[in-house]
Formats: C-alpha cells, sequence, structure tokens
C-alpha cells in the first residue's frame, strides 16, 4: 500500500514562505486547498514521504523557479471551451466592437495561448483581427514559450472542431492549421495580432486601457482577498464600457468592486465595466 | 453584497455533508437516493458523477424538477448550506476549503476522470473530518479508492453499494479492496436509509 501523504496548515505556510525567499515565487495569493493539493502532488512527484524532506529538497535549491511554478500552477486550457461564450461574443460583443478603430484584448493568464487563438479566429471571420491587438500574459514564461509556437496535439483537434462549430465558426477549423506528426501549427496569420509577455496578476500592475479582459479559470486558484485585488487591477485596466469575461463556473458576485460592473449575461459570467 | 455575518455564522454550524461518488450506472442508483428526501434535509449531498462535460447542466434542471428541496451546480467560492443538494460540474475537481466553501479546479485529470473522486473525498475529509459521510456506488473505474482510505482514516462515515448489485462494479469492490473496514456496504434500496442515520 502507498503511504499516504499529509501536510497541515503551518507547514503550508512554511512551503510558501521558502518559495517566496529561495525561489522568489510568492503564493501567499493562492487559495489554501488547490495549493495543499498542489504541494502534496509535488511531494509524491520527487518521492519525498514526509514535508520535513520535502523542505530539505526546496532548501537545497533542487528545482528550478520555473518549475517550482510549473508544478504548483495550473496551466489547463483548450480552444473554445464553453462555446456559448464564444457565441455570445461573436453575436453580441463583435458588433459593438466593430465601432471601435483599435481593440485592445487581454488574456490574463493566457497559459499555452489556446484562448487567444480561438478569438483570434471568431475575430478574423469577423473582419477584426487586423485591427486587434492580443496581450497575452502569464506568470510563467514557459507556457509563454509554447503559446508563441502555435502547435498543440491532433488528438486534442475533434473535440476543438466540434466546439468551433458550437461557438458559431464559419469555415472548417482545419483551415487555421497545418497537421504533420501528430501535431497541428496554428497558421501563423492568427499570431500576428499577439502580443506575449510574462505578467504577474499578484503583483503586477495595468499597461494598456483594455476593450475586453478574458480571464477564465484563473480566479478559481485565488483568495477572495486576492480576487478582489486583481479585479481592482482590471477594473483599472478597462477603458469605460469594457468587457469582463471570467470563467464559466467563477463569479464577480462575491467580489467587492462588484457594484462598479453590469451583468451583461450571468451565466456565461460576461460583465462590463459601468463607465 | 453578500451578507458577511451570516456567512461567518453559519461557517461556525457543525454541518454534516453527504458526498455521492458514481460513475457508469451510477444515474439510476442517485435518482433512487434522492427521491426519498424529504423536506427540512438537515444535511448538505455533494454529488460526484463522471459525465460527458457542457455549459448546459440538464441533470441540474432535471433533478430540480423531481426533487422537493433545492439543487444548485456547483460554483466556484459557492458556501454550502444544510438542506440544498449540490450538483459538480463536469470538467472540474471539486475541493473544499477551510471555511466550507467549495473550490473548482481544473488540475490534470486523476484516474482519467475530472471531477475525481479520489480528489474529493480527500479534500472533504480533510475539512469535514468525521462530519463526512462517503457514498461510493456504481462505476467502471477505481476511482475513490484512494480517496476512500484518506476517509477511513479520519473518521468518516464509509457506504458502499454491494458491488453485485451495481451496474459496473470496479469502483464499488475497488473501494472494499483498498479499505479495511467500511461502515456498510448495503443494496441500493438501502442507502438512502443507511446514510439518514447519521444526519
Amino acid at each position: 500500500m502507498e503511504v499516504l501523504l499529509e501536510i497541515t496548515q503551518a507547514e503550508l505556510a512554511d512551503f510558501i514562505e521558502i518559495s517566496n525567499n529561495l525561489y522568489g515565487v510568492d503564493f501567499s495569493g493562492y487559495a489554501q486547498e488547490s495549493l495543499r493539493r498542489r504541494v502534496l502532488r509535488l511531494m509524491k512527484l520527487k518521492e519525498c514521504d514526509t514535508f520535513a524532506a520535502f523542505k530539505y529538497f526546496l532548501a537545497n535549491q533542487k528545482l528550478t523557479d520555473n518549475e517550482l511554478l510549473n508544478e504548483i500552477t495550473v496551466n489547463t486550457t483548450e480552444m473554445f471551451r464553453d462555446p456559448e461564450v464564444f457565441k455570445f461574443l461573436k453575436e453580441e460583443v463583435f458588433d459593438i466592437m466593430e465601432t471601435y478603430p483599435r481593440i485592445n484584448i487581454w488574456h490574463a493568464g493566457c497559459s499555452t495561448g489556446e484562448e487567444p487563438l480561438s478569438l483570434a479566429i471568431l475575430l478574423k471571420e469577423h473582419g477584426l483581427l487586423k485591427r486587434s491587438v492580443q496581450y497575452c500574459t502569464d506568470i510563467n514564461s514557459e507556457v509563454l514559450a509554447q503559446a508563441k509556437k502555435g502547435i498543440y496535439e491532433l488528438r486534442e483537434m475533434k473535440e476543438y472542431s466540434t466546439n468551433y462549430i458550437r461557438s458559431g465558426g464559419e469555415q472548417s477549423l482545419s483551415d487555421y492549421y497545418v497537421a504533420n506528426y501528430g501535431n497541428v501549427k496554428m497558421n501563423k496569420g492568427l499570431g500576428k495580432s499577439m502580443v506575449y509577455t510574462k505578467h504577474s496578476l499578484v503583483n503586477g500592475s495595468s499597461f494598456n486601457q483594455m476593450h475586453m479582459i478574458m480571464c477564465r479559470n484563473v480566479f478559481i486558484y485565488l483568495t477572495t482577498e486576492q480576487q478582489n485585488k486583481v479585479l481592482r487591477l482590471f477594473l483599472d485596466s478597462l477603458s469605460p464600457r469594457g468587457y469582463l469575461i471570467l470563467g464559466a463556473k467563477e463569479s464577480a458576485v462575491f467580489s467587492t468592486v462588484f457594484n462598479e460592473l453590469e451583468t451583461v449575461n450571468g451565466r456565461l459570467k460576461i460583465y462590463r465595466k459601468k463607465k | 453584497m453578500v451578507d458577511l455575518k451570516y456567512i461567518e455564522r453559519k461557517n461556525r454550524e457543525p454541518i454534516k455533508v453527504v458526498l455521492f461518488c458514481g460513475s457508469s450506472g451510477a444515474i439510476n442508483v442517485l435518482e433512487n437516493f434522492l427521491l426519498n428526501i424529504e423536506q427540512g434535509l438537515k444535511v448538505a449531498i455533494v454529488v460526484l458523477l463522471h459525465r460527458k462535460k457542457g455549459t448546459q447542466d440538464y441533470l441540474v434542471k432535471y433533478l430540480n424538477q423531481k426533487i422537493c428541496v433545492k439543487v444548485l451546480p456547483v460554483e466556484h467560492g459557492i458556501q454550502i448550506e444544510k438542506g440544498i443538494i449540490y450538483i459538480i460540474p463536469a470538467g472540474y475537481h471539486c475541493i473544499m476549503e477551510k471555511n466550507r466553501t467549495l473550490s473548482l479546479d481544473l488540475s490534470e485529470k486523476v484516474m482519467f476522470s475530472r471531477p475525481s473522486a479520489d480528489v474529493s473525498l480527500e479534500s472533504f475529509s480533510f475539512n469535514l473530518k468525521e462530519q463526512l459521510i462517503a457514498i461510493i456506488v456504481s462505476g467502471a473505474n477505481a476511482d475513490g479508492a484512494n480517496g476512500a482510505k484518506w476517509v477511513a482514516k479520519r473518521n468518516g462515515k464509509l457506504i458502499v453499494q454491494t458491488p453485485k448489485e451495481a451496474f459496473a462494479k470496479t469502483m464499488p469492490s475497488s473501494v472494499l479492496e483498498a479499505v479495511d473496514r467500511v461502515d456498510h456496504i448495503v443494496p441500493t434500496n438501502e442507502l438512502y436509509n443507511t446514510a439518514a442515520k447519521y444526519f
């Protein structure tokens, strides 16, 4: 029978301190339970049976900063996740965006870049891609490097194609990539509108006026206080009447800045800055 | 705005939580189980089923029509309350925070599943200890066996569907193999009454 690993709250606090001091990675704004699970997973991966052994392992700098970040943060993402959201954007929001001379979009926590690409495809079909700039940021520079490459696994494409059609896509998703060696490479044209930068939502600041911010499934890893701080940052970065899109199971209702937002579609978690 | 004082008061009340885990062939068992519920349910019930993901949650709609207590989909940060049934959305792990709110998590699948019973059983038992009543029914893989070890270790209650009554017996029988002693092994029709003893 395998060992049942366990860590206490105090040990978790210890981990946060060690990673901050030795690796310069700040996990203090991360939701406790999720962090506890990730630390346990990493301990198991590195074959540390006790927290003391794990601490020794960390203290001797057996990981690089990026490895630590990679193992603890979650980078799961996919193209056209929740097609209804994209369909709504295409049908209701793009017409408003069309009146703008230039469109700034921020993908906060873009991970490996599937979501910016999904949006780029729909923008292209609406004739808006050329005047859009999509700022794709993440705290993890490794996933950004992957996003820049635009190479994904072919076996995922079947599901993505279905979701692309359900998002109101007008062509075939295969028009946008070349498949080879079990992978796909997304067309270069789509990436022209993207700017990739490393940016931390925990201690980063606002860098431009955005017409739309997509930050889906990032809040689920943050504490309530941190969520409020990030929402404040988003409100400061949004232009008047700019859109904010959160993950399908997240909500801004609980936040302290909720009164500054207007709900466009509560079920799809699409909000708009009041002014 | 949410009344924070109200939430704080709620947090202090001890609450028992039933975590119902199943996979292939579990939907009928779930319905059978939930139809026994009467108004004034004294516990919270969280339902974890392996399902195909999609935005529309038909299960929530369906159960809301059938059952006399409120059925809600789990959203991130939702405060768990007694008398309500929560359905974990497909495609997310569900974990419990210290203050009894539920969090969702998109980390990699465990036992090829998201939501995974192993993840939820471990996290719920960590925060609820003996207040957790775990029910494991029909399913075609061993997800839940590892989680059940944690429930047993932290003195939660374990109720398992009799494997030979299950549509797919792997899930209940792997729990029986993994854990030295479960609290009850009962046929489908007795699951609710057995759990209700602890309410």
